[in-house]
């Protein structure tokens, strides 16, 4: 039976980080004074099984702090103590403490003693305080507490019918464990049924055969009695009833609370990566992604029906897919070959199968995608510790948290979200006493919004606030010589100009915002994921930023051209307009090649087949097409011999097996299962300047 | 002369002019002795005839008022003392106004002297008298008389002798002006005479010499003109001159070198045109001779044209004959044509199927090629595996070892199918060029069959030809007879035109050139024609009869004219009859 | 999992290695099996703007992209026509930025041949056309000389575009 039980760190850790992001959104939502019993039992669940799990593998540490935590959250739930602002601060803080804790015995480094000490010796504090913040400004429970009170009073009997499936132990669960727990909480009697027993030659080490029969006599409530049951909730059957309350809540609705919940089948596909702490004073957000929490809804919380995938897996589906596509389409191209009654019976079949691939790509596609939540998720935290710090009070209101993004794009709006939402808390809300002589009420809002739009998400983040300062970005841009002392310039320009390299207008620098790198880069990731972003404000009213990004990276919507024999794509946001020039449309400028006139400019050429070194089909301009493309502002004319077709092509990266290409920016696999580059336009316009400069 | 070098019209002109001016300038002078005499007869006049009277009518004045006063006085009359004075008064004013026309007048020094004194006489006879008057007035009659006497008087006698000098002296005036007068129309005349005399002299000389060049020249111009009537040419005219008969004989220089010109180019014609017309007549002569000559060839062809149609109609049977044979021979080459392309299919299905084994065989070695790439893929799995792959690499390696057994078994196949390939190739080939040649020959054939077909409608197109020539014969010798009659006319007409030039050349000879010598003919153009039209009249026509074929019946009749009307054209046309 | 380590433990152990061979030209090379993915035959490849001259292009090897090197061109040989008896060996290279697949253009593929660690000796300086630092060795397997090549050394810097030897 020597277990490697090394095989299940992996897994517990997940487990755990995924549990403590829903602690962390439960505290968030935890209403001090009127706390809702469900949502401490959630908390509760999960330092329990932190506890458990942490002393099942011998991270003592771990599990010593757990248990403070445990035994606080125990007093709440037995409404010993009030849900106090300060004993949610101190559980947040508990929370990350928890996080670094589990980060560091997963790297296997040396956890932060003092640290751990100090909020272990806050807890303990607070428990035994307990008594005290009754004179907490405590709006007395209506309901809950009064019944809650009341129950304790009488003796129960209660009957635990605990059926394990067999790979209860797979999941790190220990049923020795929750017996002494039960133990602890009243007089147990417990009966053991080893009927499933195998004989011992069939005996799998790793399955539990066993069950048992309890009757636990105390004053317990059912609810501690299930969640001695709930790190084993999936993994058994479990049937708990009271014998000696006939009358008081009918038995037979007992098997209710057992924890069966299956909320739904959303399928949870979190990264197993482990996120750095959100840097709460970022302003670097090229650092390295902070990586995606994997933070489910509260009333997903108990998460069920979700597997863990990860995304090396998806990729290669998805390129197995791919192939199957280009199979597929193959086989398109050889069934339209063949002829009579078979062969219409072959197309309807090949037809069938396009659509079946089609929606399975689709299928797999979708598996990629995860709800915005994942990224949403770090806001209430972060809202919150923003305001308190700056003594402020704001309201986050998140909308469309459910809105599906590729998993790739996620990882890279994380960091420019959270510039916007920090410069919306600390720029955009104004003091409360401000807020108030302006006659709005004390509480301001930052409102976060994700919803679909065409085959792009759209996200918006805003503020009721003050609003941008027209006067002062004009003023401060004129000093820093970003814009002329006399250019006309219009509200959305001016605006606009909070984008440029350098640009602060915070009075004094704070640790939160106000350095000048931040909108640039903001716009700069922006850019690199597709999308765009701009701005609306009102004064007085508040500002509010737009966001619009591709669903996904991996897949781009191109216009296949050809020059010589080579097929290359061309994203299709790229292009202004495809034309063919007539024969003395073009003229020579000194130092700058080719140009000609397009909308009120001119705009260079630039001959693909001699930026690649090809041998085109043809060289006179007027007997291929002009493709104009834009890129970082700049337009150029991109000589190509032919336009082919427009499809949706699925990127990939040149860099798995080759390295980054000027001018390319990963590549393609056609339909018959060539592959054709992808075309970088930026990179294409600045390899081009530079060869024209040379 | 040369000094003379002026028009005719200017020397009238001139001498005409100097006339004229004598004749002005005698008129001028004439005109001014006149006037001269005319103002001499004024001054006498005015200046001292009409002197004279005033000065009696002052002293009548004078006296009158003297007298009156002396009455008065006398009587020593008060009350007549008024009407003295008033005429005192009005006799004053009568001689003074006197007095200024006289000094009015021209006169001489001395006579203005003494009409000073008669002025000064008068004056003082006048105050005199007034002063008499005056004191009479204041009743003094004494001393008025005493003044009257004693002064008035003398004063007025010797008024009245100042007066008589005056008179004296102006007649003595008059006289020397008059005997100045006499002598300067003495003068006047003999200038008058002297130029009368010398404009006579001059216009006489002038009038002589534009007689005497005008006539010399027009003299010259009627001489040379007298020449040329009598047909003396290639006069020698000198002009000295060049003015209007300068000018005259000029022309009449050119006339006669133009005359000389044409006379000598007319004589050259008439000379060349005797020549040609001699030679003409010559060529008739040799002309009626051949057409004989070709009448009788004409009777010999007609013989020949006989024999001939015998020949091609015999010609036309035996076409017909070779015609039949050929065109079964054709059919015999077709049979055989269609046998090789038979064979030429055959050997081409054969080719075919080697192809297509051909290509098997790659399929097979392409086969061979994968599965040998497979078992490499197996191998290398195998390697991965490690130990438990070790049997299947076995496995890979002898799939890998029949595979290129297979390969090389699918080469040596490959080679040996090629190789056949080949020789099918080459068979094909022969089968080819001998379907090629069978074709050519049915080609010959065919041809053959063609040209004997062709041959047999020319031999009935020949027989009918020579019919038509025969016609053409007989109509040519028709013709050759209104030949020899043409001919006949011709000679004539030659005849004549020899006789017509030497006419002419003999009016010709009238005109001669005046050192005596004969004009002879000039134009080189027509004696170079004599020298073309002699050889080729005489040379050619003996075989232009001689070649007037069968085909051409018509043209014998005209070849007698041709000559003359084409005696400048090429004589290459001859050779084509 | 154990019965491959304990393979690669006894293959070590008997000192020897299987090494896939195949010729350029005159000349036979051989590489470590292990490093060997996939053997195909040739088919076109698309090209890479601004690559090496022997980087002929990259092609689609079951959906991932592998850019594909002509050794006789990265030899500087006489070059030879593609035809679909060509072979492409598709190899994995160790790089300093992780693994990296990419395919060789070879003449011919021969063998799996083992060869005995002590059969392996060091290259002398030669005339061949592989610059010896390329080299891992030269082995003599049945009278044939094959010339072991060193895949990263020869290959990586031209796939990843990082130069295997800092200074360069």
């Amino acid at each position: 039976m020597a277990i490697d039980l090394a095989q299940f760190h992996d897994a517990f850790f997940e487990e755990s980080f995924e549990a403590l992001d829903s602690m962390e959104a439960a505290l968030l939502q935890l209403n001090p004074g009127a706390p809702e019993p469900e949502l401490i039992g959630t908390i509760f669940r999960v330092a329990h099984s932190i506890k458990g799990g942490s002393a099942t593998f011998g991270f003592s540490e771990v599990a010593s702090f757990t248990h403070t935590c445990e035994t606080l959250l125990d007093e709440l739930r037995a409404n010993r103590m009030q849900v106090t602002r300060h004993v949610t601060d101190l559980l947040l803080k508990s929370v990350d403490v928890m996080r670094d804790m589990l980060r560091s015995v997963q790297r296997k480094e040396a956890i932060d003693q003092q640290k751990v000490a100090d909020l272990q010796f806050d807890l303990e504090l607070a428990i035994a305080q307990k008594n005290q913040p009754a004179a907490a400004p405590a709006p007395a429970p209506a309901a809950a507490a009064p019944v809650e009170a009341a129950k304790p009073a009488a003796a129960h009997r209660w009957r635990i019918m605990f059926r394990p499936y067999p790979q209860l132990f797979v999941h790190g669960n220990d049923p020795l464990r929750m017996l002494r727990e039960l133990g602890e909480l009243g007089q147990l009697t417990v009966k053991l049924d080893g009927n499933a027993l195998p004989a011992l030659e069939e005996l799998e080490p790793e399955s539990c055969y066993l069950a048992w029969e309890l009757t636990l006599d105390g004053d317990v409530k059912r609810e501690a009695i299930s969640s001695v049951f709930d790190w084993a909730e999936g993994d058994c059957d479990l049937e708990i009833t009271e014998e000696t309350a006939p009358v008081a809540a009918a038995p037979a609705v007992a098997p209710a609370a057992a924890p069966e919940v299956k909320p739904s089948n959303v399928v949870n596909i979190a990264d197993a990566k482990p996120s750095a702490e959100p840097a709460l004073q970022a302003a670097t957000p090229a650092a390295p992604s902070a990586g995606v929490e994997a933070a489910p809804k509260a009333g997903q919380m108990t998460d069920g029906g979700s597997i863990r995938v990860s995304t090396e897996k998806i990729d290669e589906l998805m390129n197995t897919v791919g192939e199957l596509v280009i199979t597929q389409s193959m086989l398109t191209q050889l069934g339209s070959k063949f002829s009579g009654a078979a062969a219409e019976q072959l197309r309807s079949g090949l037809a069938a199968l396009e659509r079946n691939v089609r929606e399975l790509q689709e299928s797999v596609m979708r598996v990629r995608m995860l709800p915005i939540s994942f990224v949403f998720s770090r806001f209430p935290r972060m809202v919150r510790d923003l305001s308190q710090r700056l003594g402020k009070q704001v309201d986050l209101k998140m909308t469309g948290d459910q809105t599906e993004l590729d998993k790739t794009v996620m990882e890279k709006i994380g960091d420019p979200l959270v510039h916007l939402v920090r410069n919306s808390v600390d720029h955009g809300i104004e003091m409360p006493d401000v807020r108030a002589a302006g006659g709005k009420t004390p509480n301001g809002t930052v409102f976060l919004n994700a919803y679909h739009k065409g085959g792009s998400i759209t996200i918006e983040v805003g503020d009721d606030g003050g609003g941008l300062n027209k006067e002062r970005i004009l003023k401060k841009a004129r000093e820093r010589n970003l814009v002329g002392a006399n250019d006309p310039l219009s509200e959305e320009q001016i605006y606009d100009l909070i984008f440029l390299p350098g640009f602060s207008t915070a009075e004094q620098t704070t640790d939160i915002s106000g350095r000048g790198v931040g909108m640039d880069v903001v716009r700069r990731n922006i850019k690199e994921l597709g999308g765009t972003i701009e701005v609306r404000s009102t004064p007085t009213k508040g500002s509010r930023f737009i966001i619009t990004l591709p669903l996904t990276l991996a897949i781009v919507d191109g216009q296949s051209v050809a020059v010589g024999t080579e097929t290359y794509i061309v994203p299709l946001i790229t292009i202004i307009e495809s034309l063919q020039l007539k024969q003395g449309m073009v003229n020579r400028v000194a130092g700058q090649g080719e140009v000609f006139w397009f909308r009120d400019a001119y705009v260079p050429v630039v001959r693909l087949h001699e930026l690649f070194g090809l041998e085109p089909r043809t060289k006179q301009l007027h007997e291929g097409l002009i493709m104009v493309v834009e890129g970082e502002g700049r337009k150029v004319g991109l000589f190509v011999d032919d336009l082919l077709g427009q499809q949706q092509v699925v990127i990939k990266s040149l860099e798995t097996n080759f390295r980054r290409v000027d001018g390319v920016s990963g590549a393609t696999i056609l339909g018959d299962g060539a592959v054709a580059l992808i075309l970088d336009v930026p990179g294409l316009i600045r390899v081009a300047t530079q060869r024209m400069a040379a | 002369m040369n000094t003379w070098n002026i028009s005719v019209k200017a020397k009238l002109f001139t001498t005409l002019a100097l006339a004229g001016i004598v004749m002005i300038l005698v008129g001028v002078i004439g005109l001014g002795g006149t006037k001269s005499s005319n103002s001499d007869l004024d001054a006498i006049f005015s200046n001292r005839f009409m002197p004279t009277g005033w000065v009696g009518e002052i002293e009548t004045h004078e006296r009158a008022v003297l007298e009156k006063a002396e009455e008065v006085v006398i009587r020593q009359d008060a009350s007549a003392i008024r009407a003295a004075m008033d005429l005192l008064q009005e006799r004053e004013g009568a001689v003074k106004e006197l007095l200024r026309k006289l000094d009015a007048t021209e006169l001489t020094d001395k006579e203005r002297e003494i009409v000073a004194q008669f002025r000064a006489h008068g004056s003082e006879v006048l105050n005199h008298v007034q002063e008499a008057l005056l004191a009479a007035q204041a009743g003094n009659f004494s001393p008025a008389e005493s003044a009257l006497i004693e002064k008035a008087r003398p004063a007025y006698e010797k008024l009245n002798s100042a007066g008589d000098t005056l008179l004296k002296t102006q007649i003595e005036v008059a006289q020397q002006m008059r005997t100045e007068a006499d002598s300067s129309f003495k003068k006047a005349s003999a200038l008058i005479i002297g130029a009368i005399v010398v404009g006579i002299g001059l216009s006489a000389l002038l009038g002589f010499l534009i007689i005497r060049s005008i006539v010399s020249t027009l003299n010259a111009a009627v001489n040379i003109a007298d020449r040329i009537a009598n047909g003396e040419l290639g006069n020698d005219v000198r002009v000295d001159s060049r003015d209007e008969l300068g000018r005259l004989l000029e022309a009449l220089k050119r006339m006669d070198g133009k005359l000389v010109e044409i006379v000598g180019g007319v004589r050259g014609s008439a000379d060349a045109v005797g020549a040609a017309a001699r030679q003409l007549s010559h060529g008739n002569d040799d002309l009626s001779q051949r057409t004989q000559e070709q009448a009788a060839a004409l009777e010999e062809t007609a013989s020949s044209m006989e024999e001939m149609t015998a020949t091609v109609k015999q010609n036309a049977d035996n076409a017909r004959q070779a015609n039949q044979l050929a065109v079964g021979a054709r059919e015999q080459a077709e049979k055989g044509g269609a046998v090789v392309q038979r064979a030429i299919e055959a050997v081409g299905e054969i080719n075919h199927s080697s192809r297509k084994i051909a290509d098997i065989i790659g399929v097979i070695d392409e086969i061979a090629f994968q599965t040998n790439l497979l078992a490499l893929n197996a191998a290398v799995e195998a390697a991965r595996a490690g130990e438990q792959g070790r049997g299947f690499a076995v496995v890979a390696t002898e799939v890998r070892n029949l595979a290129q057994r297979s390969a090389s078994a699918a080469k040596e196949i490959k080679g040996l199918i090629n190789d056949s390939v080949d020789k099918v190739k080459v068979g094909s080939q022969l089968v080819d060029e001998s379907g090629k040649t069978l074709s050519e020959i049915m080609e010959s054939v065919k041809k053959v069959t063609d040209i004997v077909a062709e041959i047999a409608a020319a031999s009935e197109e020949q027989s009918a030809g020579i019919e038509q020539v025969n016609n053409a014969v007989s109509q040519m010798d028709n013709v050759t007879q209104q030949n020899a009659a043409l001919v006949e006319e011709a000679s004539a007409a030659s005849k004549s035109m020899e006789q017509q030039s030497a006419t002419l050349v003999s009016q010709i000879g009238y005109f001669r050139r005046a050192d005596g010598s004969g004009i002879t003919g000039s134009g080189p153009h027509a004696s170079a024609e004599v020298v073309r039209i002699a050889p080729t009249a005489v040379a050619k026509p003996r075989t232009a009869v001689r070649k007037a074929g069968l085909g051409a019946p018509g043209k014998p009749a005209r070849s007698s004219a041709a000559p003359l009307a084409r005696a400048s054209g090429d004589d290459s046309q001859w050779s084509d009859f | 999992m154990t019965n491959q380590v304990a393979a690669q433990i006894d293959a070590a152990a008997a000192g020897s290695n299987q090494v896939l061979t195949f010729t350029l030209g005159d000349e036979t090379y051989g590489v470590d099996i292990l490093r060997v993915q996939e053997i195909r035959g040739w088919s076109p490849v698309t090209r890479i703007p601004q690559a090496p001259s022997h980087v002929l292009g990259v092609l689609n090897l079951r959906g991932s992209i592998v850019p594909i090197v002509d050794l006789r061109m990265r030899f500087n040989l006489q070059h030879a026509e593609y035809t679909p008896l060509t072979v492409i060996i598709v190899l994995s290279v160790q790089s300093p930025i992780g693994r990296r697949d990419f395919g060789v253009v070879v003449d011919g593929v021969s063998d799996v041949i083992d060869v005995a660690a002590n059969d392996v000796k060091p290259a002398p300086e030669f005339g061949a056309h592989v610059s010896t630092e390329f080299i891992e060795g030269l082995a003599s397997v049945s009278g044939r000389m094959v010339m072991l090549l060193d895949i990263d050394q020869l290959i990586g810097a031209d796939v990843t575009g990082v130069a295997l030897n800092p200074a360069a």
